[in-house]
């Protein structure tokens, strides 16, 4: 007796304590769990305009478990209007997912119309196994800025893993862009409703009456720090280039800005083409176009003549130079048999921001190498604390979904590329003992040997120049459902290692000359002042970078720019246009300057951008001469990218689609 | 009080506590047969109340015109039974419904004890076997024929009582043996089973090689046994085979998993040990057992009551069950080895065997451990029949026991 009593009692145990898998199938077969899924919140820009939205949506599911052996697969089918061998295909698929189940419903169809639905859910009742899931979807109100904004799709396995307290396969979680980077404050919480099953499963009720229901919470909406009208206007600028406009409010570190070139309808990242979308932004690599690549936080540029402001600072602080110092650039630099072209006398530093002078920041750079003599890279250490505390160099810490670390070099550096030299000369010198000229340490003052910056960092330390010595981590949401964004590292002054006010008086006076009288005389307004610098940052592939930074109005700054175009030419003649027309928008409300606008929207690099991609293509030995026709229909493509009038787009498309019908033709 | 004396305290408290957790239990299923599980609760209590004010030796004198009844009963189910879940083991009166089985093990129970009491009884005499055989054997002859294979697994409670009473252990170690070579030989390659027994054989003879007295008899009667069994070994699978499907899949079905025939046989044992495992530790709460309220388990009042309290009560309220029987089961045996009379103490040992034969059998199917055997949880499972002969047999007992107790003898 005892023993019978022992073994029922062993076998309980096995059953109800060290297994889980009939508290699981009980789970799953009696019990129902059903989903709501709640809205997503909905991002505004920072005047309250909605950007994004969202829309019904439908699904169908399928749940294999509960599949009836008789199953009426072509009433099915015509009920959802597809063919049995799509139905047996699709059910197939299905069944291939990694993290398929019998019992978890799988998704069977999407984006299904309004009137779909309608019409199937009255007779999906019949087939146990299929389900219609509300899922709402994305409704973007506007058709820039896919990247800033990012999407949604569904969750990865990765994905699930992650957060596998949250996510069910099917659900769909930020990709990318602010959708990313507040994914958790955007979803809201979804509504959970446990449903009693009988035999048949059929519905008897509410399991428990429902008291472990949970109710569906909509997302959080966002309101962003973007001024989307500049936001606009910067992204039309940028049209046909590749590059990056970016703008901040120095008082709070709030991005107005952050717009790169090329943008993305973000409208490509709803509707049934969505994956095949997704594909040809990832595949759109030809001209190294690279649309998903945000450059306004992704892309680390040469920064060019604009570092030449940090450089100054630096080296007033490190007490190599002040604002009186004059190096011998009389007839341009000359030093150690290196020559650079000089502006045409020996001025002091006001006079040298404003034609900016490369001799003298060379100078001035290789005085803050030389502080201590022998020991070059003391120097470049103390150098670059001080450029890392303007921000540059190093990761932002914000919130936003992707961001580059840029380059400041350190002492070891150069002192690993000096022992590389040696190594291949054969020589036994000490790289402690680096120099300068051999390591190409030298053009780091004027912002091109081996600093590289992103826009948003270029942003950042101008904003730190127009504080003079401090800024606050630039970020993108302003507000969480009205609330202002509770971030504590947005509330953080950020102080650089130059605070002596002095210091900053006199770049700034460089940076009035470079607007007044400079290199960027031609983009003075009358509606108010700008402090500005510009660089042309020169790169290998080809023409130069058009670089820009401006800080206005020049005695209490509201705003400060950034801007990079790929390949554009001289900084004042591409980015200082772009710069200057975001600043009197914001600042006056209104555009005068129609023309430096209407200049920026309507030019075009692809050419550049073109000869580079061929010549590239030629020195990797793959390129082929096309014959005339594919010629003709890139040359068409191409022009189509530009800002032509409605008419002339239409024309040209009809012309491009008959060739292509005749291209295809020819194949066959 | 003087009256009470003798009265097995333990017992009627364990049995009133078994079937008042039953009309609770069933009320949790269905709250309409709770309530008449409980009106049959109370019409047994009343027929216990009688069976106490008659005298004891009453049943020993009338146990021959209850065993005739009840034989009689059992036939008459062939022209007048009611078919109910495709067992024709019912009567029907109008709305009232009785399974005869039930009362026949009353009876061949009492007739069983009756005769083995009797004076001139002697198993070692082959008369005295053949007629306990025969009175074991009517009923389960008829039983077999109904078929109801269920009760005729309880008619071997008998044959435990009669171990007792000096019937030889060899009946058990051949029918274990033989089971034991069946169910092995479905698992594993018969050839292992063969080379198996051939070992075990080699190596008893082996030690006992002093004692054995080898002449032709005794080598011959060896192999033959042996030979036996290796036969049953390969014969195993093909009976299996020819065995009617749904009984084949009862077997099967613990040695593939419930999962192959979810759809047949598996269906009710994976839901039965849904049931049960989902329970965890302390249950799912009185009346909330998804499963349960779902009616996902077919008889789940009768036969597969116990998944109830598996999925509501926890491994803490099955344990307390089982336990609860063990208690029970253990305490009439150790009463019916007390009594002084002989007719007592057969009647306990049968009315111990069908108790325990039950409890096995049914949780053994509920827990997956056994083939599917439609055998209720006596005082468990829901019906009237099955509560009320079980009642009766309890009553007796317990009547037999306070008269002994009470004897001066």
């Amino acid at each position: 007796m005892a023993v019978i009593a022992l073994i029922f009692i062993a076998r309980l145990a096995y059953l109800q304590l060290l297994t889980d898998r009939y508290a699981l199938n009980a789970a799953n077969t009696s019990i129902k769990t059903e989903y709501i899924i709640p809205q997503r919140g909905v991002i505004f820009d920072r005047n309250g305009k909605i950007m994004v939205g969202n829309q019904p949506a439908y699904e169908i599911s399928f749940t294999q478990a509960h599949l009836t052996p008789d199953f009426d697969t072509l009433g099915f089918c015509s009920l959802v209007k597809i063919s049995k061998e799509e139905f047996i295909k699709t059910i197939e698929n299905i069944k291939k997912e990694k993290y398929y189940s019998k019992l978890t419903p799988m998704t069977f169809m999407k984006n299904l119309s309004r009137e779909d639905i309608a019409r199937i859910q009255e007779i999906i009742f019949k087939y146990p196994a299929f389900s219609i899931v509300p899922r709402p979807q994305r409704q973007y109100e506007i058709n820039t800025s896919g990247n800033l904004l990012g999407y949604t799709n569904e969750v990865t396995q990765n994905d699930i893993k992650k957060d596998s307290a949250y996510y069910l396969p099917g659900d769909n979680i930020g990709k990318s862009g602010i959708e990313k980077a507040y994914e958790k404050e955007l979803r809201g919480i979804k509504g959970v409703r446990y449903i009693q099953k009988d035999i048949k499963l059929r519905s008897v009720g509410p399991y428990k009456n429902g008291e472990l229901d949970k109710e569906v919470v909509s997302g959080k909406d966002i309101t962003l720090t973007i001024d989307y009208d500049l936001q606009r206007m910067a992204e039309e600028m940028l049209v046909n280039k590749k590059g990056a406009i970016v703008a901040l409010d120095p008082n709070t570190g709030e991005i107005l800005v952050m717009a790169t070139g090329p943008d993305i309808d973000p409208n490509v990242f709803v509707g049934p083409e969505k994956t095949l979308n997704l594909y040809k932004l990832q595949m759109d690599t030809t001209y190294d176009w690279r649309p998903t690549f945000d450059r306004s936080v992704q892309a680390a540029y040469p920064p060019g003549s604009t570092f030449k402001l940090l450089t100054a600072l630096a080296g007033m602080q490190m007490g190599v130079m002040d604002e009186n110092t004059v190096f011998p650039c009389g007839r341009g630099f000359f030093y150690r048999g290196k020559s650079i072209k000089g502006h045409g006398g020996a001025d002091p530093l006001v006079p040298s921001i404003q034609v900016s002078s490369n001799c003298y920041f060379t100078y001035a750079f290789i005085s803050i190498i030389k502080k201590y003599p022998g020991d070059p890279s003391r120097g470049i250490d103390e150098w670059k604390k001080i450029m890392n505390s303007f921000g540059v160099g190093e990761f932002l810490n914000n919130d936003l979904a992707s961001g580059a670390k840029g380059r400041i070099p350190s002492g070891k550096f150069y002192e690993k590329r000096m022992a590389s030299i040696l190594k291949a000369s054969g020589s036994t010198k000490d790289p402690k003992n680096w120099d300068e000229m051999v390591t190409g340490a030298i053009y780091n003052g004027m912002g091109q040997g081996d600093v590289l910056i992103t826009p948003l960092q270029m942003a950042n330390f101008v904003a730190a120049i127009a504080n003079e010595g401090w800024y606050y981590t630039p970020h993108i949401v302003r507000a969480i459902d009205g609330k202002a964004n509770p971030d504590p590292r947005f509330k953080k002054k950020h102080y650089t290692l130059v605070q002596n006010k002095k210091f900053y008086t006199a770049v700034k006076k460089g940076m009035e000359q470079v607007v007044l009288a400079g290199t960027a005389r031609g983009l003075k307004s009358a509606d108010f002042t700008q402090l500005a610098k510009t660089g042309t940052a020169q790169v290998p592939q080809g023409k130069d970078n058009s670089i820009f930074v401006l800080i206005a109005p020049a005695d209490k700054p509201k705003i400060v720019v950034a801007a990079v175009m790929e390949h554009a030419g001289f900084g004042a003649t591409w980015a200082g246009p772009a710069s200057t027309v975001i600043a009197e928008k914001y600042l006056t409300g209104t555009l005068k300057r129609e023309h430096l606008y209407k200049k920026m929207t309507t030019s075009s690099f692809l050419p550049e951008y073109k000869r580079q991609w061929i010549a590239d293509l030629k020195r990797k030995g793959l390129y082929r001469e096309p014959n005339k026709d594919s010629l003709q229909l890139q040359n068409m493509t191409d022009s189509l990218k530009l800002n032509l009038s409605q008419q002339i787009r239409e024309r040209i498309s009809v012309r491009r689609d008959s060739l292509i019908m005749k291209l295809n033709a020819k194949k066959r | 009080m003087k009256w009470a004396q003798g009265l097995d305290r333990m017992g009627i408290g364990l049995y009133l506590l078994i079937c008042i957790f039953a009309v609770v239990n069933i009320s949790s299923v269905d709250d309409a047969l709770g309530k008449k599980q409980l009106i049959f609760f109370i019409i047994s209590l009343v027929a216990g109340f009688f069976i106490f004010i008659t005298r004891a030796k009453f049943f020993e004198n009338m146990a021959g015109i209850f065993y005739i009844l009840g034989v009689v009963l059992l036939i008459g189910l062939f022209p007048f039974g009611t078919e109910i879940l495709g067992q024709k083991n019912w009567y029907k009166f109008g709305s009232v419904t009785l399974q005869p089985v039930e009362f026949a093990k009353i009876g061949t129970a009492l007739m069983l004890a009756n005769y083995v009491s009797g004076p001139d009884f002697n198993l070692k005499n082959r008369k005295s076997l053949w007629t306990t055989l025969a009175i074991i054997g009517v009923p389960a002859v008829v039983v077999l024929a109904i078929p109801d294979v269920g009760s005729l697994l309880v008619f071997g409670a008998f044959i435990m009582a009669l171990y007792r009473e000096g019937l030889s252990g060899w009946v058990f170690t051949v029918v274990g043996i033989m089971a034991l070579v069946f169910l092995v030989s479905l698992a594993v390659n018969p050839l292992y089973v063969v080379a198996g027994i051939i070992l075990t054989a080699g190596l008893l003879i082996f030690l006992n090689s002093t004692r054995v007295n080898w002449n032709i008899i005794s080598i011959a009667a060896t192999s033959a046994t042996v030979l036996l069994l290796c036969g049953l070994a390969y014969a195993s699978p093909v009976i299996l085979e020819k065995m009617p499907k749904h009984q084949r899949e009862r077997i099967e079905v613990l040695y593939k998993g419930e999962k192959k025939f979810r759809d047949t046989s598996g269906y009710n044992l994976l839901y039965s040990k849904t049931a049960i495992g989902s329970g965890g530790f302390l249950g799912k709460g009185y009346k909330l057992g998804s499963v349960t309220q779902g009616k996902f388990v077919p008889e789940q009042e009768t036969d597969y009551v116990f998944c109830t309290v598996g999925e509501e009560w926890g491994f803490l309220g099955s344990t307390l069950l089982i336990l609860a029987y063990a208690l029970y089961i253990g305490r009439i045996f150790y009463l019916s080895e007390t009594q002084k009379s002989t007719f007592n103490r057969v009647f306990g040992y049968s009315f111990g065997g069908i108790l325990l034969i039950h409890f096995a059998i049914n949780l053994g199917m509920v827990l997956g451990l056994f083939p599917t055997v439609g055998i209720p949880l006596p005082y468990f499972s829901y019906g009237g029949s099955s509560l009320l002969a079980f009642s009766i047999m309890t009553a007796i007992f317990f009547k037999l026991n306070y008269t002994d107790k009470n004897s001066l003898v």
